[in-house]
């Protein structure tokens, strides 16, 4: 079914339609939760997102993809679960961590996502949401409550540390 | 600069649309957090529609009653009321005149009692009796319409039957009467029908019925030609 009509449906609290839209996008969604939290929070994350996006379906305009919205509530949510857990992204490791590059046998993109989730915290999160969001550092520091300068500069740790990971794993960037 | 735009993109291209499935019954747990699925109100605005639609409608009948019927009405009533209390003036009155009259003896009433049981006994036997000699009447009617009826039946049948009776006479007359024509005519006919062992073509226009009389009619009169042929020779012999 048409993706429109199944919004048009879910604004009326259909079960069935909310089901396919469910079964069309929360592979993705999940991915996405996955690149900020840990497994279990991950799962809790998405779960609120689409607990969200069901309520909050009627307020979609249409402005953008339906799959852009969906995201933005998906990192809203992962952002907030982060929040609750009393993480301050100006801190900055120092000590930052030189990620596993063994041998690995699950897919290439499946090794990236777990080289983004071995990235800390601060590193992961601005990577997350410059590199693959799409945010500016502007907004990157209004959405965590940091300055710009430490956005920048954790995303040019998180890169170096995810180049060296790349180059010794032989990965063509 | 440029590696540093090339790592984000090679990590954007790949995990952008990267798909990991979502622990299975997640759906169920979303689902029971939501609020109960909004029912289609359409009974309630066909029940709004009706009440409206009844009201507009039954909106001229009201002021049909206030407007035009109202005075009418009222006066009717009133004029109606008056009667009443002139009628029940006048039943007190007939009642007061008949109750101010002279005053009667126990005897009175017992005598009256048994004149009005007698006179109604002589009433109900002479209805009963009324009655029976209505129902004999009928029932007599009724028999003589039912043999007339019969009677009416029968003749028609024997109309018919007398007529079916003459046309067949007639026919077998007619019938009798071209044969034996057909014979004197000729003595070959005979011979002729004996040795084919056909109708010939005269009995043609007749029905299977009616060839069958003509057959018996035929065998008498050959033997009526034949005992004349005979007859014919025997002087010359």
């Amino acid at each position: 079914m048409d993706e429109q009509v199944l919004i048009k449906h879910c604004t009326r609290g259909n079960r069935l339609a909310q089901r396919q839209l469910y079964e069309m996008h929360a592979g993705r969604l999940f991915a996405v939760c996955l690149r900020y939290l840990q497994r279990e929070d991950a799962e809790e994350a998405h779960s609120n997102t689409w607990v969200k996006v069901f309520q909050g379906i009627d307020g979609f305009r249409g402005e953008s993809k339906f799959s852009t919205w969906m995201t933005r509530i998906a990192v809203n949510e992962c952002l907030m679960m982060l929040r609750r857990k009393n993480v301050f992204f100006s801190e900055l490791d120092e000590n930052a961590p030189t990620l596993q590059t063994e041998e690995h046998e699950e897919s290439d993109t499946a090794h990236l996502l777990h080289l983004i989730a071995n990235l800390p915290l601060g590193y992961r999160t601005v990577f997350n949401l410059y590199a693959i969001e799409g945010y500016s550092h502007k907004e990157i520091a209004e959405m965590l409550s940091i300055n710009e300068g430490t956005s920048k500069s954790q995303l040019a740790r998180a890169r170096g540390i995810l180049r060296n990971a790349l180059e010794k794993n032989v990965f063509k960037i | 600069m440029k590696r540093d735009s090339n790592i984000d993109q090679y990590f954007q291209k790949r995990l952008s649309d990267f798909e990991v499935a979502p622990p299975p019954g997640e759906f169920d747990k979303i689902v029971a957090q939501l609020p109960e699925e909004k029912k289609k109100p359409t009974f309630f605005w066909w029940g709004i529609t009706a009440a409206v639609l009844t009201v507009l409608l039954s909106l001229p009948f009201v002021f049909q009653t206030n407007e035009e019927l109202g005075e009418p009405v009222i006066s009717n009533i009133q004029e109606e009321s008056r009667t009443l209390e002139n009628l029940v003036e006048m039943h007190e009155n007939e009642t007061l005149e008949e109750v101010e009259g002279p005053s009667l003896t126990q005897s009175d009433i017992v005598v009256a009692v048994q004149e009005t049981k007698e006179s109604t006994n002589e009433r109900s036997e002479f209805l009963r009796r009324r009655m029976q000699e209505d129902i004999d009447e009928l029932e007599r009617m009724e028999r003589s319409m039912a043999l007339q009826a019969h009677k009416l039946n029968t003749l028609n049948e024997l109309d018919e039957f007398s007529v079916a009776l003459a046309e067949d006479l007639s026919n077998r007359l007619e019938l009798q009467a071209m044969i034996e024509q057909s014979f004197d005519n000729s003595g070959i006919f005979v011979q002729e029908y004996r040795k084919d062992n056909r109708v010939p073509d005269v009995l043609k226009i007749f029905p299977l019925e009616q060839i069958r009389l003509i057959e018996l009619s035929e065998m008498q009169i050959v033997n009526r030609f034949f005992s004349r042929d005979n007859n014919k020779s025997s002087p010359e012999e």
